[in-house]
């Protein structure tokens, strides 16, 4: 896989990893053609309709188990494209290292940080570090499983988490864009656009000066169009795109309300 | 949430009908579907077995295979589907051939969960004629049931036969059902309407929704309703699936075209 993906950056194509909350996506992704896909709680509780960041709370499930329980409907809707898996190594009664083998087992080709706690700042952010479950754990996780020979994809979302990372060997970066409009993420106020991509542009420039040869691909931003994320990707200059919800819960909502919208034009003859 | 007597469904569905609206319900795999059919104003919201096939990008006739039971799909998307819903009464599709379930407990259960109605989807209507016939059996044992604890009903028929048990039995609404049998979308709705047509031979007055299949253009959706002067459709496949393919396949090809 990594293989192919570093064929593709040495040939300037462009690089799409898709975020699936249902395993329809996967297969859509799939079949359009895209790279790989990456599926964790957040997606999901996306895709059903709640706000994604509170996938990181402690409801409606261990994103754990959630991933282990539907790790299978994805990598069967995927039928051969690489599917990421978000794992959370924070999890207190779990052996982790175990609960990857059995993951890898049931066809998983990856696993990524995510729910992660890189994005949360301020004194609940610095709690969790402190306490020896944040960012850095995530880290140690992705490294041992570089080592141990998975795809490993690493979330960062500052420059100093990007050295981390590619310390630990990530195969893939996913450097975050910060997201223009307030959407309860969790973290600092929103930029303006041209703050996003200064900042993403920082991200990606950091780990290029680390290590030229390492895939790097960006997530987030905020997206009505798909032609924002090319006005990004302009700038930015990395190898390509992860999507997250803003793509495939906008497509879902979009698609179900028009047909409902073109059911509702219908006459009868009653 | 809210959870709608049998009374109040009907009284909703027939104000639709006087209006000259079509009836609309659709099937909803996560919450998120339910919310836009919610915003765009569908009648009813279908949850069950069928629904969570085509979010897990599997064809709906999939879900009636022996690796899961459809019943604990039902009660699972009670979770997801209902805490998002305001104002539309979901229906949620039970497998009465269950050998283990009880009838009026499963009836009784289902209505304490929330939802508002039961339909009898994935059904055993598609099975060859012998097991259909002890299957199809249940499942009318089971309108009659839920009709007793005033519980709304729908009933998918296939053949001129269910349709006759189905009205016996009470349902309040026919749900006129045949794509594993037409692939040819002209024989489709003749057949469609045949079935419509034995229905207003029983009773003028019953709601009867045409399942839309596999149709997704305007045209043959509009010729379906005109043909078989249908109350409404019912759609699964074609919005749970076919215009989410179309749509996001479309938006991802965008994405990869950048240069």
């Amino acid at each position: 896989m990594l293989e192919l993906l570093k064929t593709k950056r040495m040939r300037n194509q462009f690089i799409l990893g898709v975020g699936a909350g249902i395993p329809l996506t996967a297969k859509i992704a799939h079949d359009t053609g895209a790279d790989f896909i990456v599926t964790h709680k957040e997606e999901m509780f996306g895709a059903d309709g709640r706000m994604p960041v509170i996938a990181r709370a402690g409801y409606g499930g261990n994103c754990n188990e959630i991933i282990m329980e539907q790790a299978d409907r994805y990598v069967a809707a995927a039928n051969g494209t690489p599917v990421f898996a978000g794992v959370g190594p924070a999890e207190p009664y779990t052996n982790v290292d175990r609960f990857t083998e059995k993951l890898l087992e049931k066809g998983v080709t990856g696993v990524t940080n995510y729910p992660t706690a890189g994005g949360w700042v301020g004194s609940y952010g610095n709690g969790i570090q402190m306490a020896g479950v944040g960012y850095s754990l995530e880290v140690e996780y992705l490294r041992r499983w570089s080592r141990r020979g998975a795809v490993t994809l690493g979330y960062c979302f500052e420059p100093d988490q990007v050295k981390q990372m590619l310390d630990a060997g990530v195969d893939i970066l996913s450097l975050y864009i910060p997201r223009t409009e307030n959407e309860s993420h969790g973290w600092d106020d929103a930029p303006s656009e041209d703050k996003a991509v200064e900042a993403a542009i920082e991200l990606v420039e950091t780990a290029r000066r680390e290590d030229k040869d390492r895939i790097i691909l960006c997530s987030g931003a905020t997206i009505h169009e798909v032609s924002d994320i090319h006005k990004y990707l302009e700038d930015i200059k990395a190898d390509g795109y992860i999507s997250d919800e803003s793509v495939e819960c906008v497509t879902i909502d979009r698609s179900v309300s028009e047909t409902v919208a073109r059911y509702r034009r219908l006459n009868t003859c009653m | 949430m809210k959870r709608y007597s049998r009374k109040e469904i009907i009284g909703r569905l027939y104000q639709r009908i006087e209006k000259h609206e079509p009836v609309i319900a659709c099937g909803a795999g996560t919450g998120l579907y339910a919310r836009a059919e919610e915003k765009e104003g569908v009648d009813i919201i279908l949850a069950g077995a069928k629904s969570q096939a085509l979010i897990n990008g599997l064809a709906e006739e999939e879900c009636i295979l022996p690796y899961h039971d459809v019943n604990e799909v039902a009660r699972e998307l009670a979770k997801h589907l209902l805490p998002v819903i305001e104002r539309t009464p979901v229906i949620t599709g039970i497998g009465a051939y269950n050998p283990y379930i009880d009838a009026g407990r499963m009836i009784r259960h289902v209505k304490n969960l929330g939802y508002s109605g039961v339909i009898n989807s994935p059904g055993s209507s598609a099975y060859e004629a012998r097991l259909k016939q002890s299957c199809f059996r249940k499942e009318i044992e089971f309108i009659t049931k839920a009709k007793q604890e005033d519980m709304f009903t729908m009933a998918v028929v296939k053949t001129p036969d269910d349709i006759t048990a189905m009205y016996d039995a009470g349902a309040d609404v026919i749900v006129i059902q045949c794509q594993e049998t037409v692939k040819d979308r002209g024989e489709y709705i003749r057949y469609q309407k045949l079935l419509a047509d034995s229905v207003y031979e029983l009773s003028e007055s019953i709601i009867v929704l045409a399942d839309v299949g596999y149709l997704t253009e305007t045209d043959d959706l509009q010729r379906l309703l005109t043909e078989t002067k249908a109350a409404g459709i019912v759609s699964e496949e074609a919005v749970g699936s076919l215009a989410v393919q179309r749509d996001m396949s479309n938006t991802l090809k965008e994405i990869i075209n950048f240069l």
